[in-house]
C-alpha cells in the first residue's frame, strides 16, 4: 500500500510517518508540505491513500480532495485534523475519513482498512466547507492540470463546453458557467449569457458603430461581447474600478 | 487593581473639598424649599431664608466635620450601626444647635413658654432626623449600585480570561507526541511550556500582572509554535527593558502573538517573521505586534480575540487604554496602549 502524508507541519508529517512506518501493509510513505504538492503527487506517484491535513497554507486540504478526486482512479481520502468545529460536522454527517490529532495507532489502523474513495456526496460535503477553489482543475488526458483562477481572465460557454482561457494558454473544462459565476461572484463578472470575466483584467467598455459592446481586456486581443442586458452592470462596475 | 483603603465603606469621604461643597449646596437647596414653604406676604423672605440657611449650614457642616474624623473609625463598623451613629451625631449637631440658638437668641429677644421651647426642640430634631435619614440611606443605597457594578465587571473579566484555542492546545498536543520519540528533551519542555500557558489562563485572580510576565508567556507560547511550525515561524523581539515592570492585564499580548501565528504566519508557505516592538512614551505603553500575512487573507478571525482584550482593557481602564489594528494589503498590525500608571479607585 502506497500513502501520502500531506501536512505543512514537520513534526505532524514525521509522527504519522513513524506510526505508518509500524504496519506491515504500508510499502511506501511519501510526504508533501500542502495542497497543490498533494495534487501533484497523486498524479505522479499514483499513491492508495492519501492522509490529509485541512488546514494548510497556499492550498488547503478540502480544496486539495476536490481537485485529487477528478484524477481518474484516485487514491482514497482520509482527512487529519487538530480540532476543526465546522468541518467535523460535515464529516459527521456525510461519513467522509477524518482522523483526529495526535492521531491514535489503533484509529489509523482501522481508517486505513475501511479506505475508500470519496464518492459525489462526499465531495459535496467537502464542497459546501469551502469558500471558493483557488485553481481550477482541468483534465487533459487522463491527467488533471490545475489552472490558479487569479491567473483566469474569462470563461466563455461554447456549445457543450465551457472553455477558459488564463495567462499563458486556455483548456476546456467541466464546470459549467452557473456553478462558476456562484462560485467566484465576488472576482468575476457575466458580461453575456455564455462569458463571465474576471473584474481585475477589464479596463474599459468599447461600442462599435453597429450599437454592439464589447469589453477592453488588458491581458487579451480578443474583445468579448456584452449582451444588453449586462450592459449596465458592466458599466457601473467599470465606473467602480 | 489598586484599591482605596476603605473600598466598602457606604458613607463618602466628607473630608474632602467636593463633598463639603456638595454638602453646603443641598444646605442651600433645602434653605429654599424650607422658605417657599413658609412664604408670607406680610414678612421680609429674605431674612427668613438667610436664617434657615445660617441653620442648616451650621448643623450640616458641624455633622459633616464629626463624619471626617470619625470616619475611620465607623468603617469599620457594621453598616447599620455606622449609620444609626451617624444618624445620631446629625442629631446631636441639631440639639446643640437648637440650645445656642435659644439661650442667645430666643431667650435674648423673646419670651418663650416652655411648652414652646420644646415645640421648637422636637420640630427641629424630628426634621433634622428625617432629612439625616433619607440622605444616610441614598449614601449606603450607591454604595450598593457601586458595588453591584464590580462585582460585574469582575465577573465578565474573569468570563473573558479564561480561553485557550482549541487548535492550539491539540496542535502543541500532536507536536509533544511527535517529539517523544524523536526527541524527549524538547518535548519535555514543550509539557512545561504549555502548562505554565494552561495555567496561566486559569489565574483568574489577578487583573493585573507585571509585562515581564506577560512576554514571558508570549515566548513560551512562540516557542511551542515555533516547533510546530519549524523554520518558517521567525521572531523579532523589540523590548525597553524599562517597559518590564509596568501593569497589564494577563492574556492582553499572548493572544496578539496567538493571532499573528494563526492568521499570518500559518497562511504562508514560506512563513515569516513575527515582529513585538515595547516602548514607552509619555506615561503611555505601546505593545505593537505585526505579522506578514496572505494578500487575499480568506479567514476572518483576527476579531474575537481582538474584541475580548479592547473589552478587559475597557472595563480596568475605562477609556485610558486602547487596542487599534491596521489591515495593510501584506502585513497586519496591532497596537495596544495602556497607560503605564494604573488606575486608582476612588
Amino acid at each position: 500500500m502506497k500513502i501520502l502524508v500531506v501536512d505543512d507541519e514537520p513534526l505532524a508529517q514525521q509522527r504519522l510517518k513513524q506510526l505508518l512506518s509500524e504496519f506491515e501493509f504500508v510499502e511506501t510513505v511519501r510526504l508533501a508540505n500542502n495542497g497543490l504538492q498533494a495534487v501533484a503527487a497523486c498524479q505522479k506517484e499514483k499513491p492508495d491513500i492519501v492522509l490529509m491535513d485541512i488546514r494548510m497554507p497556499g492550498m488547503d486540504g478540502l480544496e486539495a480532495a476536490q481537485h485529487i478526486s477528478k484524477i481518474e482512479e484516485p487514491p482514497a481520502i482520509i482527512f487529519t485534523t487538530a480540532y476543526d468545529e465546522y468541518a467535523l460536522d460535515a464529516f459527521n454527517v456525510n461519513a467522509v475519513a477524518y482522523l483526529l490529532k495526535p492521531v491514535r495507532e489503533k484509529n489509523l489502523k482501522e481508517a486505513l482498512e475501511k479506505a475508500c474513495s470519496l464518492n459525489q456526496a462526499q465531495i459535496n460535503a467537502v464542497k459546501s466547507q469551502h469558500e471558493g477553489r483557488t485553481n481550477i482543475t482541468a483534465k487533459i488526458s487522463g491527467n488533471i492540470k490545475l489552472i490558479p483562477v487569479k491567473d483566469i481572465v474569462y470563461f466563455q460557454a461554447e456549445l457543450k463546453y465551457v472553455t477558459v482561457k488564463y495567462q499563458g494558454g486556455e483548456t476546456i473544462i467541466e464546470d459549467t458557467l452557473k456553478e462558476l459565476q456562484n462560485e467566484f461572484s465576488e472576482s468575476f463578472v457575466r458580461i453575456h449569457r455564455n462569458a463571465i470575466v474576471a473584474k481585475k483584467f477589464i479596463t474599459g467598455v468599447h461600442r462599435d458603430n453597429q450599437g454592439h459592446s464589447y469589453v477592453v481586456l488588458s491581458e487579451e486581443e480578443k474583445r468579448l461581447e456584452i449582451s444588453r442586458r449586462h450592459l449596465s452592470d458592466v458599466k457601473r462596475l467599470i465606473s467602480q474600478l | 487593581m489598586e484599591k482605596s483603603p476603605l473600598p466598602e465603606f457606604f458613607l463618602p469621604d466628607f473630608c474632602r473639598v467636593q463633598s463639603v461643597l456638595m454638602v453646603i449646596l443641598i444646605g442651600e437647596l433645602l434653605s429654599v424649599i424650607f422658605t417657599l414653604l413658609n412664604v408670607q406676604s406680610s414678612s421680609d423672605n429674605w431674612q427668613v431664608f438667610g436664617l434657615y440657611s445660617i441653620s442648616l449650614q451650621w448643623i450640616s457642616l458641624s455633622s459633616v466635620a464629626t463624619l471626617c474624623l470619625l470616619r475611620p473609625t465607623l468603617a469599620k463598623l457594621q453598616d447599620f450601626v455606622a449609620g444609626l451613629i451617624s444618624l445620631l451625631i446629625i442629631l446631636a449637631a441639631t440639639f446643640l444647635y437648637c440650645y445656642i440658638t435659644l439661650v442667645f437668641y430666643y431667650g435674648v429677644y423673646f419670651d418663650l413658654t416652655v411648652v414652646a421651647q420644646l415645640q421648637f426642640f422636637i420640630k427641629n430634631m424630628i426634621v433634622a432626623g428625617l432629612i439625616g435619614s433619607v440622605v444616610l440611606r441614598y449614601f449606603y443605597l450607591q454604595q450598593q449600585y457601586r458595588k453591584q457594578l464590580s462585582l460585574e465587571s469582575s465577573a465578565r473579566l474573569e468570563a473573558l480570561q479564561a480561553r485557550i484555542r482549541p487548535h492550539f492546545l491539540f496542535n502543541s498536543m500532536n507536536v509533544i507526541a511527535s517529539l517523544t520519540r524523536i526527541d524527549a528533551k524538547k518535548a519535555e519542555s514543550a509539557i512545561e511550556d504549555l502548562s505554565d500557558l494552561i495555567r496561566s489562563t486559569l489565574d483568574t485572580n489577578s487583573e493585573l500582572i507585571p509585562l515581564k510576565t506577560e512576554l514571558e508567556n508570549g515566548k513560551k507560547y512562540l516557542s511551542i509554535e515555533s516547533l510546530r511550525l519549524g523554520d518558517r515561524l521567525k521572531v523579532d523581539w523589540q523590548v525597553d527593558e524599562s517597559c518590564l515592570s509596568v501593569m497589564v492585564p494577563p492574556l492582553s499580548v499572548q493572544p496578539l502573538l496567538e493571532n499573528a501565528v494563526y492568521h499570518g504566519i500559518q497562511m504562508l508557505p514560506e512563513g515569516g517573521v513575527v515582529q513585538i516592538i515595547v516602548a514607552k512614551k509619555d506615561g503611555l505603553l505601546t505593545v505593537q505586534v505585526s505579522n506578514p500575512k496572505l494578500a487575499e487573507s480568506r479567514h476572518k478571525g483576527h476579531g474575537i480575540a481582538l474584541n475580548n482584550i479592547s473589552q478587559r482593557l475597557e472595563v480596568i481602564f475605562r477609556g485610558r487604554a486602547s487596542l487599534t489594528r491596521e489591515n495593510l494589503p501584506d502585513e497586519y498590525k496591532v497596537s495596544m496602549i495602556i497607560p503605564t500608571k494604573p488606575l486608582v479607585l476612588e
